[in-house]
């Protein structure tokens, strides 16, 4: 099956556009607003943080950014593409070479070796296998895994995990990574080290970040920070103090 | 193409990442594939050539040689070529009796089986064979019947002889017969046995004679070894192990359908995370699909090495059960890619279901492990129904045209689709059935609530289970149905009691039997009577007589007076005796069609019918009381004598009975008459309530299997929501309730649509066939299915489930508060 990208004027000045976002569940009395009049612009190579309080709408962004969810009313684009137009096919084949997702947990497939999860996306694209081996080796070198790449998910720590779960999402020069509370599922120390690894590519790729967290800390390695409440943006700033924690937790002890 | 591969990658680490569902529908391919590839091999192996059957039966003979003369017993070589050899081939039957009490029939043969001509005839196990007129060789299970072995004496005082016990044989063409084996004209030939045949000759041409040629004109060779076709019909048509088998791999298909229901639930994660990564929906399904064809090709490759190691390992049972050795395996590679084939078609179908709609379910949705609940579609439910009508109408049809006994390969693929159409359709209604416990879950408290609502909401997997279960107790009471409705049509009335002999002993003026059948019987003679009372020692007589002759009733053969003795002896039913009081003759067949009687005084009068238990003998099948017989003034003459013991009649006396009855009731005496023995034999076979028990107990089975595997992947899949309801605080004998709550609604619910399931089919067929089956409703069988199998299933899961706790201790999984 070929998948037909729609290129409408692609504007590639931006990573990620949101314009005047709704996007609402259920209907009349039942009707749960997660995003209201969201507008927001990455560029490429900057790195967002969103952060909130539960439910005040971080994950719906992210799902929407993916094209995993449609947007009630509102603009999202990405690298240009029109997303909410898009057929299921082209979102796929956005997911596969645009962009790329990290999760707190329930990243890997289990029943994959580390290589191949990080192979996923590019033999989905058609990509040799002999290619794409080498292309998903350099990625996991990228975040520091060189050895035991043929073991399954379950044979690595969650920091391991979350270090192939990023090789996948880099791999095939993403323009955009989406990670929603990568951070979630782990220790301080394999925190910041996943957290220094996401905050690294902006600089070496020109890779946009959007970095949903609740840590303030985590935030503060983002270009940008954004407060969602309620489904709205209240505020958007610079981190008050960036970098003062980009020493690791571990090392200050 | 790299995107299949990576499907396939997937499908093959999945099957090996869930070994119990592998070895399940592992398991449930393997069974019907192995057992289509035995039937194909051996209905092919057993299908000879016409030169093979002529070889097994008349050895390496050119021509067989009827009996010619006057009597019809002389042998004519005159006709054939100079240089021929004719050799005889004698045969007969009798139950042998040795001095010391030992019982068996014997199948008795007499020819030079060590002739080059007839050496295939005979296989020789032990021993040598008979040369002389007074030895004899044995078959195995005759020699160890009647006590003897190579070397012994053979003492028989029926027939009276004694001969010399030389060898133990087989007849490899009929291996399960009794075969004694004599030298031609042995002694045993001329002993006085039961049933003699009229002896045949097997001819060998001189050499380079070709027996068409040379033996054409011979009107006293009745064959010749040069055929264009087959001489023997052929009974068995290949097609139909692929009808069982597809029927076989529907109703597995649907426990399949099931499993894999349960298994790609557990993969929604796995799912959700390929689609988060861009994999398209194509690639979704074909992860699933391929995963129902790995473990088809796994069960198939199982079922194939399965068929091998029988047909490899049990090469002496599969001839036994057959009756004749078997030559080289006919194996052909298409037939059994063929039923390999099936196999991991009908696995990959039934993955196929499951995978179109868990593909469908949005990637969000599926990373959450989410599975939304679908409603019912009335569509499904609507098509279900006709696809149930049209396969029953299919089955009819298929019933029709095999008839004709022309295209039954045509016919057998009607069939196929028919018995497909009606279980798929049945599955289909089964989700809008089980949805209908939802109601029941409101009124119900405890396990029973947590039970039918699990079950409702999970009614496209419970349908699926419902299904297989109505399929393999519909199974059952289709062939009930078809036993008992077949032993309803058997004609002839009901036979006498397990207890009673009925004799009567009956003139033949002219010796023209079927004229003279009814009109003369009388009880035995003295001679007779000794004979019998040795049989049956301590055995009262009652004397049967009859309501006037034959001659007086011209449209109802002769009744028996009903006297209270006669009634009591022969145990004759309340309804019968209620019928004939009031209406003074009655019918012990509930299916006689004369509805009135002609009386010997030439008034028509009503005639009422009625089931009996036990009947009156062979020759009557009607009663006339006693006070009517005096109305009319008819004379009573005895008719007969029935013997009557306490107890049924043991294998030895049926056996001593069976001898006189062999021996005095066949072809006239020289006196002008002879003796009718009414019994009721001892059944050889299953009698129906075993056939009845047997079927039960398979659907029993199957069900339980199904059930317990259904109820395991759904425990497996469910796991947090148990551990919930323990942290909630219920208690572990409520959740295994629970579970054993849910099998007794699958069983119950199965067993309720396996009645129309299995009887619809039926009814067509009886409907369509023009013999003598009737369409019964087998309600034992129905009611045991109803009563047992929800309870043996219940108590097996209930047992399973509180094991499982003990095993397992709850673990609150994470999961559960995402």
């Amino acid at each position: 099956m070929t998948d037909i990208r729609v290129v409408r004027d692609r504007d590639r000045s931006t990573a990620l556009e949101l314009i005047d976002v709704v996007k609402h569940y259920g209907t009349g009395a039942t009707e749960v607003r997660a995003l209201t009049d969201v507008s927001l612009t990455v560029a490429p190579g900057e790195m967002v943080a969103v952060m909130g309080p539960s439910g005040c709408g971080k994950s719906t962004l992210l799902h929407l950014a993916g094209g995993l969810e449609d947007p009630s009313a509102g603009m999202v684009s990405v690298a240009g593409l029109d997303v909410p137009g898009m057929s299921g096919g082209e979102r796929a084949s956005l997911r596969r070479t645009d962009v790329g997702y990290v999760f707190q947990r329930l990243n890997l497939v289990v029943s994959l070796t580390a290589l191949e999860n990080v192979m996923l996306p590019l033999e989905l694209e058609g990509v040799g296998r002999r290619e794409a081996r080498a292309r998903a080796g350099d990625a996991l070198a990228s975040v520091g895994l060189v050895e035991q790449l043929d073991r399954f998910p379950d044979d690595f720590s969650g920091g391991q995990q979350q270090r192939i779960a990023v090789a996948r999402a880099v791999v095939g020069k993403r323009r955009l990574i989406l990670a929603d509370e990568p951070t979630g599922a782990l220790d301080t120390i394999t925190g910041d080290q996943v957290i220094e690894l996401i905050a690294g590519l902006p600089g070496r790729d020109g890779t946009a970040v959007v970095l949903v967290t609740h840590e303030p800390r985590y935030a503060s390695w983002a270009d940008r920070v954004i407060f969602l409440r309620d489904g709205r943006i209240v505020d958007e700033s610079a981190p008050a103090d960036p970098g003062a924690i980009r020493e690791p937790v571990g090392a200050q002890r | 193409m790299s995107r299949l591969r990576l499907a396939a990658r997937l499908a093959c680490r999945e099957v090996r990442r869930r070994p119990g569902r592998t070895a399940l529908v592992t398991v449930l391919v393997a069974l019907p594939v192995s057992g289509m590839v035995l039937a194909l091999v051996l209905i092919r192996t057993d299908r000879l050539t016409p030169e093979e059957e002529w070889q097994r039966y008349q050895g390496n003979a050119d021509a067989l040689l009827s009996p010619s003369g006057p009597d019809g017993t002389e042998l004519d070589a005159s006709g054939l070529p100079a240089g021929s050899r004719v050799l005889t081939v004698e045969s007969g039957w009798t139950r042998a009796r040795t001095v010391d009490g030992n019982r068996s029939d014997l199948s008795i043969r007499g020819f030079a089986a060590g002739d080059p001509m007839l050496r295939d005839l005979i296989e020789l196990v032990a021993g040598r064979l008979p040369t002389a007129g007074d030895e004899v060789a044995l078959a195995p299970s005759v020699a160890s019947d009647l006590g003897v072995d190579v070397g012994d004496r053979l003492s028989l005082d029926r027939p009276e002889i004694e001969l010399d016990v030389v060898g133990l044989v087989e007849d490899p063409a009929h291996l399960g017969d009794a075969t004694a084996l004599v030298a031609p004209g042995g002694d045993l030939l001329d002993a006085g046995l039961i049933s003699v045949d009229t002896p045949y000759g097997l001819v060998d041409l001189p050499d380079g004679m070709a027996p068409g040629r040379e033996l054409a004109a011979n009107p006293n060779v009745l064959l010749r070894r040069e055929f264009t076709s087959s001489p023997f019909p052929q009974s068995m048509q290949v097609p139909w192990p692929y009808v069982i088998g597809a029927v076989a791999l529907t109703v597995v298909g649907i426990v399949i359908a099931a499993a894999f229901a349960a298994g790609a639930r557990r993969q929604l994660v796995m799912l959700g995370q390929l689609s988060a990564s861009g994999a398209p929906g194509p690639v979704l399904r074909s992860t699933l699909v391929l995963q129902g064809t790995v473990t088809g090709l796994v069960g198939s490759a199982v079922g194939l090495a399965l068929a091998g190691g029988v047909l490899a390992g049990a090469r002496p049972t599969l001839e036994r059960l057959l009756g004749h050795r078997l030559g080289a395996y006919d194996v052909r590679a298409t037939e059994i890619g063929g039923a390999a084939l099936v196999g991991v078609v009908a696995a990959t179908v039934a993955a196929l279901v499951p995978a179109w709609s868990i593909s469908r379910i949005p990637t969000l949705t599926a990373l959450a492990g989410r599975r939304p609940l679908p409603p019912v579609r009335h569509r499904v439910t609507a098509a279900g129904a006709l696809a149930v009508v049209a396969g029953v109408g299919l089955l009819g049809l298929a019933v029709l045209g095999s008839a004709t006994g022309e295209d039954t390969e045509i016919w057998a693929l009607v069939a196929i689709t028919g018995g497909v159409l009606e279980l798929l359709g049945a599955c289909a209604m089964a989700p809008a059935v089980v949805a209908r416990l939802e109601p029941l879950a409101g009124r119900t408290r405890g396990s029973w609530r947590l039970a039918s609502r699990s079950l409702a909401r999970q009614r496209g997997r419970t349908g699926a289970v419902v299904s297989a279960v109505a399929a393999a107790a519909g199974l059952a009471v289709a062939a009930t149905a078809l036993v008992a409705g077949n032993e309803a049509g058997q004609t002839g009335g009901p036979v006498v009691s397990d207890n009673v002999v009925v004799v009567s002993e009956i003139e033949v003026p002219d010796a023209k039997v079927s004229t003279s059948y009814y009109e003369r019987p009388a009880p035995p003679d003295d001679a007779v009577r000794d004979e019998i009372s040795s049989a049956l020692p301590g055995a009262r007589t009652v004397t049967m007589r009859t309501a006037g002759t034959q001659a007086d009733w011209p449209d109802l053969r002769v009744p028996v007076v009903a006297d209270d003795e006669v009634l009591d002896a022969l145990e004759i039913d309340a309804a019968v005796r209620r019928a004939l009081d009031e209406a003074g003759v009655v019918v012990l067949d509930d299916g006689y069609a004369q509805s009135h009687v002609t009386l010997p005084d030439g008034r028509m009068e009503p005639l009422p019918s009625v089931a009996s238990d036990h009947g009156l003998g062979n020759m009557w099948g009607a009663l006339a009381s006693p006070s009517l017989v005096d109305e009319l003034g008819l004379d009573a003459p005895a008719a007969a004598l029935a013997y009557v013991v306490d107890e049924p009649l043991t294998s030895g006396q049926a056996d001593d009975i069976g001898f006189l009855s062999a021996e005095l009731s066949g072809a006239p005496g020289a006196d002008g008459s002879y003796v009718d023995f009414s019994v009721r034999w001892p059944e050889s076979g299953p009698t129906p309530v075993q056939v009845e028990l047997i079927l039960t107990g398979v659907a029993l089975l199957f069900a339980v299997l199904v059930v317990g595997a259904s109820l395991a992947l759904a425990a497996a899949e469910s796991r947090d929501e148990r551990d919930v309801l323990t942290v909630a605080g219920v208690a572990p004998r409520t959740l295994a309730a629970s579970a054993g709550a849910k099998a007794w609604l699958l069983a119950g619910i199965g067993v309720a649509m396996a009645v129309p399931v299995g009887l619809l089919p039926v009814a067509v067929f009886v409907a369509a066939d023009d013999g003598a089956a009737r369409f019964v409703v087998p309600w034992r069988p129905i009611g045991l299915l109803a009563l047992a199998l929800p309870v043996v299933v219940a108590a097996v899961a209930l047992a399973a489930s509180a094991t499982a706790q003990r095993l397992r201790p709850v673990r609150v999984s994470t999961a559960v508060f995402e």
